[in-house]
């Protein structure tokens, strides 16, 4: 019986690593109704974070914020790199995969792949192997249509692995995954916090993070 | 009191909503004044045209009506320019309740210069470059009215309508411009020129009378409906907050 | 630099899904040249009007073939989700839609010149002014594809959203179809044709200041 590699302590990662996102006073609102006031968060290098709460509470707004894909009414936000360094667009050092499988529906996950691996300057083999880590060398031609809900969530994740970027943004990464899928997304959450990053979920199911902090969203304010 | 003081003070939609109340009353006697002079003075008054006869009554209509759509639709550039700088409600108000009153004046003009190219080209249309640049601007006054009722509850239908508006603004120039650059049918310009109006006085004089008046009635109905969309807002954020 | 690679990368995925995928670069061309045939059959005895409609039917038909392929740039990656990832990218989102209309133009431009000279040979046009039409048609198929995208980048996200970009696009596409007829009806001329040199000039202000309407509009559809 050997036990299995330990995981580096979340601690040895984050020895020299200033990375930070820090959120303050951030209030966010869609359609013209107020969902979030006055959060305010920091994370740092192998951190995690928990966004729960009901369907339409704002937990996706809340990502998406974070992103940079929408404005928040109010507050700022803030990522600091390993380095300390202050960026401005910060959306280029964060992975977003939300349920959507970022593909036209003619498009196969090979070719998808290979085309955000060609824009964002990712090694050649980088598309093949996120097919390989992901289990989805046996659909990697099927066009996206013809996908199960299981194998487009694995599509969203398999991006992930294209390039390495400090902060995953998730928005319900367990939905349509079977165990394994969701054993696979748990590793690969556990591994980006080893090795520094910072993970952030938004679900209404618990995701078992270890140690992560929680952020409760619900209707009308924030606890 | 400083300018932007005042500016941001009547920024405030209650503040100009209780401002436009007592200026639209104002607004609307002064037209009624102006057309009540210059309707009588350029209908009868003034002296029938020595080519045209009567019929060149019709340009104390027409004009003023193409003068006011693109008066308008620079009201229109203003406030898109406000919508997307300072994303000030005020502002989409406005350009939603400027945006018809343009599109009508510009289809007065089109209306009264058909009416008007009848007798005196023998057409009632002709795709010259002013008819067509005046075309495609009403066709953008619509697109800008398309975009507020189908992006109405998105909330985002003032900053795209002020997006279309400030694509559209090309035109303007091209419009004015038109008669110089190519040869139209349409005659040049004989007011808004370099050297000076070249219009005799006693057709210049009831000419401007009418403008005046069209501009007075432009900013009374355009008061009007910024209040009532105010109003709208107000009444549907109250209902959204029960 | 990263950039460059990125809008590369942009433009080959657009201009193969453009050309390989949903109905492909066949469904515009034939659309253009079936309206030429639908004039020609409308003309029935008068058929020896052909030649002098013909660049009126032909830039009208260009414009029709251009606005049902509209829906290909913004629609189905706004859906899929990939443009908010395109957002995450080192691609500035003006330079990311110049490059979809860019690949746009590739995959149904070159085409619908194609076709449109075949049309214009149905029609009756002479032959020797055939390659300036293709030339022409190509310009405006660029120039009618950027000013489209604006209209699509505002109407983006909506649903039964066709009535609303066409109506959009109608004072956009005036201008274009305009100088191109002119220019079209005297081909013979070539470059010297009246409205030829307004033909390019609009392209080329269209091709630059287009991706930022369109790119303030895209912004706005992803709030």
């Amino acid at each position: 019986m050997n036990d299995p590699a330990p995981i580096p302590a979340a601690k040895d990662a984050r020895t020299n690593n200033a990375l930070r996102l820090e959120a303050r006073s951030l209030s966010c609102a869609r359609g013209g109704r107020a969902l979030i006031t006055g959060l305010s968060f920091t994370a740092k290098a192998g951190d995690a974070i928990e966004i729960r709460g009901p369907n339409g509470v704002g937990k996706t707004t809340l990502l998406r914020a974070l992103a940079g894909l929408v404005r928040p009414a109010a507050g700022a936000i803030d990522l600091r790199l390993k380095d300390g360094a202050l960026v401005e667009a910060r959306g280029q050092h964060m992975h977003f995969a939300g349920p959507e499988p970022g593909a036209r529906p003619e498009e196969t996950i090979r070719q998808s792949l290979r085309h955000w691996a060609a824009m964002w300057g990712a090694p050649e083999n980088a598309a093949e192997d996120a097919i390989k880590r992901l289990g989805l060398a046996r659909p990697a031609d099927r066009a996206v249509r013809r996908l199960s809900s299981g194998e487009r969530r694995r599509l969203g994740l398999a991006r992930l692995l294209l390039q390495d970027r400090p902060v995953w943004l998730l928005d319900e990464p367990n939905s349509g995954l079977d165990a394994a899928g969701r054993a696979l997304c748990h590793a690969l959450i556990t591994e980006r916090r080893a090795t520094g990053g910072i993970v952030i979920v938004a679900t209404h199911d618990p995701a078992n993070l270890e140690a992560a902090s929680m952020i409760r969203l619900a209707p009308g304010a924030v606890a | 009191m400083n300018d932007t003081a005042i500016l941001h003070r009547y920024a405030n939609p209650k503040a100009f909503s209780d401002l436009a109340a007592s200026i639209t009353p104002i607004a609307g006697i002064i037209a009624l004044a102006l057309f009540a002079i210059g309707l009588p003075w350029s209908l009868i008054i003034a002296p029938a045209d020595y080519q045209q006869g009567d019929s060149a009554r019709i340009m104390f209509v027409h004009v003023p009506a193409a003068w006011m759509s693109m008066f308008v639709y620079s009201c229109l550039a203003g406030c898109a320019i406000a919508t997307l700088v300072w994303r000030h409600l005020l502002a989409e108000a406005a350009l939603r309740a400027a945006a018809p009153l343009g599109a009508a004046f510009t289809a007065v003009a089109l209306i009264t210069g058909s009416l008007w190219g009848k007798p005196m080209w023998g057409a009632f249309w002709v795709w010259d470059a002013r008819l067509t640049s005046v075309l495609v601007l009403f066709f953008i006054y619509l697109g800008i009215m398309a975009i507020f009722s189908a992006l109405e509850e998105s909330g985002k239908a003032g900053r795209a309508a002020a997006i279309l508006t400030l694509v559209g603004a090309v035109n303007i120039p091209i419009v004015k411009f038109s008669v110089d650059w190519w040869s139209t049918l349409h005659q040049g310009s004989s007011v808004f020129r370099a050297d000076g109006p070249k219009m005799a006085p006693e057709f210049l004089y009831p000419l401007l009378i009418m403008a005046l008046a069209y501009m007075a009635v432009f900013f009374w109905m355009w008061l009007i409906r910024i209040r009532t969309e105010i109003l709208v807002r107000r009444a549907a954020s109250l209902e959204a907050a029960r | 630099m990263n950039q460059t690679h990125a809008f590369m990368a942009v433009v080959e995925r657009e201009a193969r899904l453009a050309w390989a995928g949903g109905g492909g670069a066949a469904l515009p061309a034939g659309f253009f040249i079936g309206i030429a045939t639908l004039v020609a059959f409308g003309l029935g005895a008068a058929l020896d009007l052909a030649p002098k409609v013909a660049p009126a039917i032909l830039w009208a038909g260009l414009s029709l073939s251009v606005l049902l392929s509209l829906d290909r740039l913004f629609e189905a990656d706004l859906e899929s989700g990939a443009i908010e990832i395109f957002h995450l990218s080192p691609l500035p989102m003006d330079l990311m839609i110049t490059a979809k209309i860019t690949g746009l133009s590739l995959g149904i431009g070159l085409p619908l010149a194609m076709a449109g000279a075949a049309a214009g040979l149905l029609l009756g046009t002479p032959a020797e002014t055939l390659s300036w039409i293709a030339i022409e048609l190509l310009l405006g198929a660029i120039a009618l594809t950027s000013l489209g995208a604006i209209a699509a980048a505002l109407a983006a996200g909506l649903r039964r959203s066709g009535l609303l970009v066409a109506l959009l696009t109608l004072p956009l596409f005036a201008p274009v179809t305009i100088f191109g007829a002119a220019a079209s009806g005297a081909a013979h001329l070539g470059f010297a044709a009246p409205g030829a040199s307004l033909l390019l000039a609009i392209t080329i202000l269209a091709a630059i200041f287009a991706p930022k309407a369109a790119g303030a509009a895209l912004r706005l559809a992803l709030e």
